[in-house]
């Protein structure tokens, strides 16, 4: 296990060059750029800096990035927790059904989650027709376009991350702790409060602090709710900045953003290490349930109506208007067409090109991370090589960098000879590889962590070279996290929009440029709707693909 | 000739000595046991011998070639002809039966229809004819076992090494299988290295024994040579129920039981022990209880049943002595009884 053979000193040489290529020399460019190194200059400046640091646009966008990142994380706890406790601890009927919508709402891509708001909330939505027109209950349209509404999204779609990961803690929960208080004479809501409560504080704090950082990198929803109307987050302040070529803003703004994000992220991580003192025991015996007594049929219709406006609702607005052959007419069977789904699907058009593309580009940059996932994994688990840790923190760590960080970090980077990559697709892969690594590596290493070197060394005894029981033995074994790291690094490419937007070359549009760019085109809500049936088609079928592979014979070992 | 030979070989990790300094013979079809509590170095020593290690000094011979020497891995582990039945088995999870077996026949090169053959073989060796289809899941502990054991023969080994094999396994399985492997080994005259921490288990299946203490080997000597004549204050109390008597001045208690024992000193092979403090070791079957006081008496305080034997707590002024009897020899807790020392060995302190 000590001696390095040549080619496993050859993955090592490959991976560091491609987690250099990919993720160490585009940040550095960033850095290096915000702090006056360029193409033009070698004298260290913080102009940038001063310059974000007095523009009024850039200080409001970061108040508001932190407003927005902190209610949606209350929000979504709130929603979450309260869901999450109510079906793993009390006897509230329907909750399969429950747990359904809740997965379903966890699918939904954020951008479609506020196309669909829009639908609903937007100037002629349908709910503000309703409220204002046909029963013309206020005066004034409900008005999403601003902070409120993309909190609003935001929080529906992070929710369901709460309610998983409380679902687990609130089951994690060793049970006779609870019972111990009741025997004590604690009443039922003395003890949630002095003991169950306490006990799941850690995760609550920890999901809390994830919440806050996937909103702060959100791009999409900002872009399309408040940018219209001159409300900036950092992440659509960075993108106006570029837009107009102010480039001092955009470095310095996307390094305030990396910072705030990975401090975050940071702290995140640390109570991650932390959190298994707190959970006294993982027995799975069945829980005791909480009888809700005469709450129950309240309670189960409260949270049914709290899932069908958050779930069916969007969901069945933007299936509807998908179907549609204008938006904004009134909905009858007269007014209903394939007509949409014919135009994506058209010969030539940009539809059909950016669903190839995105396929393309999606199956390269998984296929790439997952090469490269085993590589690194394969490094810090199975070989003594000085500094391998650094190797897996620099392959993961992209996890806390946003999109459209990672985006503007590749532009620098690419856009000069002799590495002039931008205005190829290749910008596109490199930096989606970027991002997929850390699904990646984690599944990887997760899976290689979990095999027995016993397995591997009983191949060697029985006359396998490395090479053959890294073949028979390791890969077959680490296949299920493999494709789970694959299907969601190709998912993510599938869904995201900045790195997309940022990047992409005319003739390489994605369907997350599709999606973006028909919003601000006349392309109509109809022809966007359509899009996102099919986007969230593929990822129930890529999440079902999950689940089984999830439940295979392998899982366990 | 010997079939295994380690000379000198030690292994530190993080800076302690797992194994430290062990010279060991392995002769032709025999069982050797190396006994020792948990954390001894005793899966790091089979390792080295397997390959799978790098001793930091000292060699490694198998059948007359020379292994692992110097600090170095000569022949990797898959060209040494060493099989190896792992703690936890070790079963490939994605392979089933067959494929588990027949893993090192394939490598080897063997056609599909000689694996046939030779799978079909080792499986009625280990009494598993028509399990091949199945999925290491799908077995009970015994049975992977078997599967382990099976896949470590088709290797054809010259030396098998078992790590703690029969641990996993509840008691009466653990028999079964414990007559199995003699078996096997008588057929097919296997030289085998058991390693356990179960002495008891150590001296039902080893022709010869040796004593692990914290990477060290404290002893090693035939079954009933160590049983009878430990030489160290570990191997006594580590290989059955001792009582070890120091020549203490300032415990009466001692003093006395150490005079009465010197006497009864029976001198074991091997070279005679030289050196002081002279500690007495005192196996508890070998003290005689009476009901009537005898040359010294003592109060029983507590009686433990085995079945075939009773254990009892005797208290001599203020030192417990450990006693066994047979089954039919009976006293009261609070009842006062004789005893007298039958014999007794010396071994060497530990520091
Ligand atoms: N890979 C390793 N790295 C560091 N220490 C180890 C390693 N393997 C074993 N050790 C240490 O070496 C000692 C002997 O371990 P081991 O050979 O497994 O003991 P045994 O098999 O007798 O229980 C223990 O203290 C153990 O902690
Ligand atoms: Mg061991």
């Amino acid at each position: 296990m000590i001696k390095h053979a040549y080619w496993s000193r050859l993955l090592v040489i490959a991976a560091v060059a491609i987690l250099s290529a990919t993720i160490l020399y585009p940040l550095l460019v960033l850095i290096l750029f915000s702090v006056g190194i360029g193409a033009n200059g070698i004298s260290v400046s913080i102009t940038a800096y001063q310059k974000a640091f007095t523009d009024p646009k850039t200080l409001v966008s970061i108040y508001n990035t932190f407003y927005v990142a902190g209610a949606v994380s209350i929000l979504a706890i709130l929603t979450g927790g309260g869901l999450a406790w109510m079906l793993t601890r009390t006897d509230l009927p329907g909750k399969r059904l429950f747990k359904g919508l809740i997965f379903i709402a966890y699918i939904i891509p954020s951008y479609v989650m506020a196309v669909s708001w829009i639908e609903l909330l937007g100037r002629n939505g349908y709910v503000n027709r309703l409220l204002c027109g046909t029963w013309k209950w206020i005066d004034k349209p409900i008005d999403i376009y601003n902070l409120e509404g993309i909190i609003l999204v935001m929080s529906i779609h992070l929710f369901p991350l709460v309610f998983i990961t409380m679902s687990s803690a609130w089951r994690m929960n060793d049970l006779s702790l609870e019972k111990a208080a009741r025997l004590s004479g604690a009443g039922p809501i003395k003890t949630i409060w002095t003991v169950s409560l306490p006990l799941i504080l850690p995760s609550v704090l920890s999901i809390g602090l994830l919440i806050f950082q996937h909103t702060m990198a959100c791009f999409g929803v900002a872009a399309v709710i408040a940018l219209p109307t001159g409300n900036y987050i950092l992440t659509t302040r960075i993108y106006s900045a570029l837009n107009h070529l102010n480039l001092p803003i955009a470095t310095a703004s996307s390094i305030i953003l990396l910072l705030c994000s990975g401090l975050v992220f940071g702290i995140y991580s640390l109570s991650l290490g932390k959190k298994k003192y707190i959970n006294v025991s993982s027995r799975s015996e069945p829980p005791e349930l909480h009888g809700l007594g005469k709450w129950r049929i309240p309670a189960a219709l409260a949270v049914l109506a709290v899932l069908v406006i958050t779930t069916v609702i969007p969901l069945g607005t933007i299936v509807v208007s998908s179907f549609l052959k204008q938006w904004g007419m009134d909905i009858s069977l007269a007014g209903l067409t394939l007509n949409n789904y014919q135009i994506i699907f058209a010969n030539g058009g940009m539809g059909l090109r950016a669903i190839r593309n995105s396929i393309v580009f999606g199956v390269a940059a998984a296929s790439a991370a997952c090469a490269i996932g085993v590589a690194v994994a394969w490094t810090v688990n199975r070989t003594a090589f000085k500094g391998r840790q650094l190797l897996e923190f620099t392959a993961t760590w992209p996890v806390a960098i946003p999109g459209t960080v990672l985006a503007v970090a590749a532009i620098l980077a690419w856009i000069n000879p002799p590495f002039k990559l931008y205005g190829t697709p290749w910008i596109l892969v490199i930096t989606y590889v970027a991002a997929c690594l850390p699904f990646a590596v984690r599944s990887v290493s997760g899976s290689l962590q979990g095999i027995d070197l016993e397995l591997e060394h009983a191949a060697r005894i029985s006359g396998a070279s490395r090479w053959r029981v890294f073949r028979d033995i390791s890969l077959p074994i680490i296949g299920p996290g493999l494709k789970n790291g694959w299907i969601m690094s190709f998912l993510m490419v599938l869904r995201e929009i900045p790195i997309s937007i940022l990047l992409y070359t005319a003739g390489f549009e994605t369907i997350g440029v599709l999606l973006f760019s028909m919003r601000s085109d006349t392309g109509g809500l109809e022809a966007v709707s359509a899009v996102a049936v099919i986007i969230i088609a593929v990822t129930l079928g890529g999440n079902l693909l999950l689940e089984r592979f999830g439940k295979s014979r392998m899982e366990g070992i | 000739m010997l079939q295994a030979q380690l000379l000198n070989i030690s292994k530190q990790f993080a800076g302690a000595e797992a194994v430290d300094n062990v010279s060991m013979d392995i002769f032709p079809g025999e069982i050797l046991a190396v006994v020792g509590p948990s954390g001894c170095g005793k899966t790091t020593l089979l390792q080295l011998v397997a390959g799978l290690l790098k001793p930091d000094r000292g060699s490694i011979q198998v059948a007359g070639r020379t292994l692992s020497a110097a600090g170095e891995v000569l022949v990797p582990p898959e060209k040494r002809g060493i099989a190896m039945v792992f703690q936890n088995y070790a079963l490939w999870p994605h392979y089933d039966v067959f494929a588990n077996i027949a893993y090192p026949l394939r490598i080897k090169g063997y056609s599909r229809s000689k694996q046939k053959q030779t799978v079909e073989e080792l499986l009625e060796a280990v009494r598993l004819k028509g399990m091949e289809g199945r999925y290491p899941h799908e077995l009970s502990g015994g049975e992977q076992q078997r599967v382990a054991l099976a896949r470590a023969l088709a290797l054809n080994p010259l030396l098998l090494l078992l790590d703690e094999s029969l641990s996993n396994l509840d008691a009466g399985l653990r028999k079964e299988m414990r007559e199995e492997i003699k078996r096997i080994q008588r057929e097919l005259s296997l030289t085998i290295i058991h390693v356990t921490h179960d002495q008891q288990e150590a001296m039902a299946i080893a022709d010869r024994i040796a004593v692990m203490n914290e990477g060290k080997m404290v002893q090693v000597g035939a079954v009933e040579e160590v049983y009878r004549f430990p030489r160290t204050e570990f191997t006594a109390r580590f290989m059955g129920d001792s009582n070890l008597l120091r020549l203490n001045k300032d415990s009466p208690a001692e003093m006395k039981l150490w005079e009465m024992a010197r006497p009864k000193v029976i001198e074991g092979g091997g070279q005679p022990l030289q050196h002081t403090p002279e500690i007495l070791t005192v196996r508890s079957e070998d003290i005689k209880l009476d009901d009537v006081p005898g040359q010294l008496t003592g109060e029983i305080v507590e009686r433990i049943y085995h079945g075939s034997n009773i254990e009892y707590r005797l208290k001599f002024m203020d030192r417990i002595l450990r006693v066994k009897t047979p089954a039919d020899k009976f006293f009261e807790p609070g009842q006062q009884a004789g005893f007298t020392i039958e014999k007794a060995t010396r071994v060497r302190a530990d520091n």
